[in-house]
């Protein structure tokens, strides 16, 4: 049955847009490759899936810093927050995101809350406000988000199955000060699956957007001879032909309560830019 | 012979067209031959001219037997033999070039004159082309021979021709003999190995003139051509002014056909072409097909003449206003001047005089850049079109990136370009006793400078257009430079080209994507890269509104 939704799923991806998403990625997502949706029990999920933090049931934090693009003269900065936590029989989750560089400063806050309907269905809306200045202009927009995870469960002894759909934008929110149509947001719709095979994480995001399709595909692994570190390598690629490729590669170590996470991602049509550095630094209650 | 065209939508244009084989033929040829097929062909070599002499034939015992100037010289020529491995010995000659093989004679050393038993009594004749030196055909096999001197004109084995009569194409860089056979002993004695064929030279050239009955305002060349593999034509053309004084061969067009304008000194009293003609294989000629030339006997002016005034000293990479004087003289027989282009760095038009009245922008005079973005180009109101005499200053801020600019003029009249289709510019001339050749000081310029990116932040609605402004330094005519915009993510927005030499580029971007619509605000990358060159340009700016 849990490959007949995931084909339902897929077939539901439509075309579609939007904005500010380059605004709080953290390194650990970052370093596959954006394919994060499936990702739960995260505080980075915030930005990728309102229901990714339903079933949470510990605190956690974590802070991104991102250097993008440091062969150029200006690079962009990004700074992020991100928080979750249960709350009544739920997860809640919220991220402040901050770029800014040439005149330009952007900030994303988001908010998200999820809730387990089924031992293995979770579902979840957020809502972002996203707001930019440049000069004399600025302006405000808020989004609405959903979100599920569909708990596939085992579908071989050593094979474990999560599905995820995601929709952002839905209220095509116009983030142009002036309201001019090229400024007004297009939904996003992801589809996505993750599958742990025997503690290997192999993930895949499915993405359309104002008629483009993204693929994103993610792996980890964890080795035990490192105490625990984990290796992550991904990609993404989009366009017609795929012609605009992303690859990236990072590393992840737990100490105690305390985990730090880097990423580096590198667009190869990009060549030149320095690519883009990703750091963070978690905090998960015992 | 001239051909003149006339045609009622132009009443003065006229064109000079050169497309017969006679015609060609009336003109000066060097090295080239009239074919009534192709119009013109490169020359083919008489059939008896041997193509091998002088060059060395090499044994397989990698002993060189030279060949002399053709003037067989048995003795100095001969190779000889005593071995038992006689049999299957080789001699290579190297044509230099694939050539068309007709004949080819090996005579026997002064030896076998008198030893008769020493001559060849068994061949192989094959030939390799260049591109496969180790792949031979044959062109002639004789095991049972009684000649002393083999000569394939003789030789039933070697066929000229196929069974429908048509020539087999025996074609090859080098030419083998093998000894198959020899009876009564181990000796051989070889004078010299004659190669006959078809030759040909590498370059030729056509030129001719004409002269118009009074001196015109040459337009646009056009010209056909006819290029295989291997071959190459490039066509210059020159001006002779009434004084006699000749231009340079200015090199207008090459390989392609195509449609140029003349860009030397005008009024010219004659014009000239030069087609340069080159092949590197046998058999296949380049052909110049038709040359047409246009020409106005009725000018712009009788006289454009123009220098430069430079207000500040100048440095390389720094603005500095100029002032670009011209003297116009139009008689009542002239079309008269209301369009004026300056060919140079001028970034902007401030100010326009006539005879030291300043003329109104917009009311009485309007300016561009020119499409190529390598000078200006002014139109004048019909009020203010000079069918005189008179003086104009055109003043602006210039940037130079090179030692030396020559800032070059000018002058057209609409109503013949509405008229002839095109706008037939005069050139102007350098003023006696002054230059219009700017010197700029300073050290070289970087190959690519400083971007500035106007306005910050920039906005699709209220600006119309991005400008990234640089100076690109040191580069060769025709490079192209490029722009390519990108969103934060990496995606590609948009791609613009120019191509041009050294100057100052601007590029205007209207905020739209490939598909024509407009990005949404947000921070934004750009790159400038020049073609062949690794040395690039990036940032970022915004789009807001």
């Amino acid at each position: 049955m849990w490959w007949r939704t995931s084909v339902l799923l897929l077939a539901l991806v439509s075309p579609v847009g939007a904005a500010f998403e380059f605004s709080g990625r953290g390194a650990q997502s970052s370093a596959l490759g954006g394919a994060f949706a499936a990702s739960i029990r995260t505080a980075e999920a915030v930005w990728y899936n309102p229901a990714g933090n339903a079933q949470q049931q510990k605190w956690q934090a974590g802070t991104t810093h991102a250097l993008l693009y440091p062969g150029l003269d200006q690079s962009p900065a990004l700074n992020g927050l991100s928080v979750t936590g249960p709350l009544r029989g739920g997860g809640f989750q919220l991220g402040v995101s901050f770029l800014g560089a040439d005149g330009w400063r952007e900030e994303v806050i988001a908010l998200g809350y999820g809730q387990p309907l089924h031992e293995r269905f979770a579902l979840g809306g957020g809502l972002r406000t996203s707001a930019w200045k440049a000069g004399d202009l600025s302006h405000r927009a808020w989004h609405v988000d959903v979100g599920a995870t569909w708990e596939v469960g085992f579908i071989h002894p050593r094979a474990y199955l999560r599905l995820a759909l995601v929709a952002k934008g839905l209220n095509g929110a116009n983030i142009a000060a002036g309201g001019q149509a090229a400024g007004q947001e297009k939904p996003v719709v992801v589809a996505a699956a993750l599958l742990n095979w025997a503690g290997r994480e192999v993930l895949l995001d499915i993405e359309r957007r104002d008629g483009r399709t993204e693929f994103r595909v993610g792996y980890e692994t964890r080795t035990v001879s490192l105490n625990g570190a984990r290796f992550r390598m991904g990609g993404a690629a989009v366009g017609s032909g795929f012609d605009e490729r992303e690859l990236n590669v990072g590393l992840g170590h737990n100490y105690k309560q305390w985990h730090f996470d880097y990423a580096y991602s590198y667009p190869m049509h990009l060549s030149g830019y320095g690519g883009v550095h990703r750091f963070s630094v978690g905090y998960r209650q015992h | 012979m001239l051909l003149l065209e006339f045609s009622p939508c132009r009443a003065e244009l006229k064109t000079w067209v050169v497309d017969a084989v006679e015609t060609f033929a009336l003109g000066t040829t060097q090295g080239v031959q009239v074919h009534p097929d192709s119009l013109v062909i490169l020359a083919q070599l008489d059939e008896d001219i041997n193509v091998a002499l002088g060059r060395s034939v090499i044994d397989d015992f990698d002993k060189p037997v030279p060949l002399t100037d053709g003037a067989i010289d048995l003795v100095r020529s001969e190779w000889i033999s005593g071995t038992n491995h006689v049999f299957d010995k080789q001699f290579t000659v190297d044509l230099g070039l694939d050539r068309a093989i007709k004949r080819v004679r090996v005579l026997a050393g002064e030896t076998a004159l008198n030893q008769p038993e020493y001559f060849m009594r068994g061949y192989r004749l094959e030939t390799a082309a260049q591109v496969a030196p180790q792949v031979w055909h044959l062109l002639a096999e004789q095991p049972d021979n009684f000649v002393l001197n083999v000569d394939t004109s003789a030789d039933s084995t070697w066929a000229a021709t196929d069974e429908r009569g048509e020539a087999i194409p025996r074609q090859g860089r080098f030419v083998r003999l093998t000894i198959i056979r020899q009876d009564r002993s181990n000796w051989v004695a070889i004078g010299e190995i004659e190669v006959f064929g078809v030759g040909y030279i590498s370059e030729g050239f056509i030129e001719d003139s004409f002269a118009p009955p009074m001196p015109v305002n040459v337009g646009q060349i056009r010209w056909q051509v006819d290029r295989p593999e291997r071959t190459g034509i490039e066509l210059k053309v020159r001006g002779v002014s009434a004084e006699g004084t000749e231009g340079p061969w200015g090199s207008v067009a090459a390989h392609s056909d195509g449609e140029f304008f003349y860009r030397g000194d005008e009024p010219v009293a004659r014009m000239a072409y030069r087609a340069r003609l080159t092949n590197s294989a046998p058999f296949v000629s380049p052909a110049l097909k038709r040359i047409a030339i246009d020409y106005d006997p009725v000018l712009v002016a009788q006289q454009l003449l123009a220098e430069v005034v430079a207000s500040d000293p100048l440095r390389k990479g720094e603005e500095a206003t100029l002032i670009y004087r011209v003297e116009i003289a139009a008689g009542v027989d002239d079309y008269g001047v209301d369009l004026l282009r300056v060919q140079g760095p001028l970034l902007r038009v401030t100010a326009v005089r006539v005879d030291g009245r300043e003329l109104v922008p917009t009311e009485d005079y309007t300016w561009d850049p020119t499409p190529d973005r390598e000078g200006v180009l002014i139109e004048l109101a019909p009020n203010e079109q000079i069918n005189g005499v008179a003086t104009i200053e055109i003043e602006g801020p210039a940037l130079f990136v090179r030692d030396k600019t020559a800032m070059r003029f000018e002058a057209g009249n609409k109503a013949q370009g509405d008229r002839d289709g095109y706008v037939n510019w005069q050139q102007g001339q350098e003023m006696p006793g002054a230059t219009w050749t700017v010197l700029a000081a300073g050290t070289p310029l970087q190959l690519l400078g400083e971007v500035q990116v106007e306005p910050r932040p920039f906005s699709p609605f209220a600006d119309e257009y991005v400008r990234f402004a640089f100076v690109v330094g040191n580069i060769e005519a025709g490079r192209e430079v490029v722009l390519k915009i990108y969103d934060l993510t990496g995606r590609s927005i948009r791609q613009l080209a120019q191509t041009g030499s050294a100057r100052t580029y601007q590029f205007e971007w209207d905020g739209r994507d490939e598909g024509g619509r407009i990005v949404e605000p947000g921070l934004y990358l750009y790159e400038i890269g020049i073609e062949g060159s690794d040395k690039v340009r990036r940032g970022t700016f915004v789009v807001a509104y």
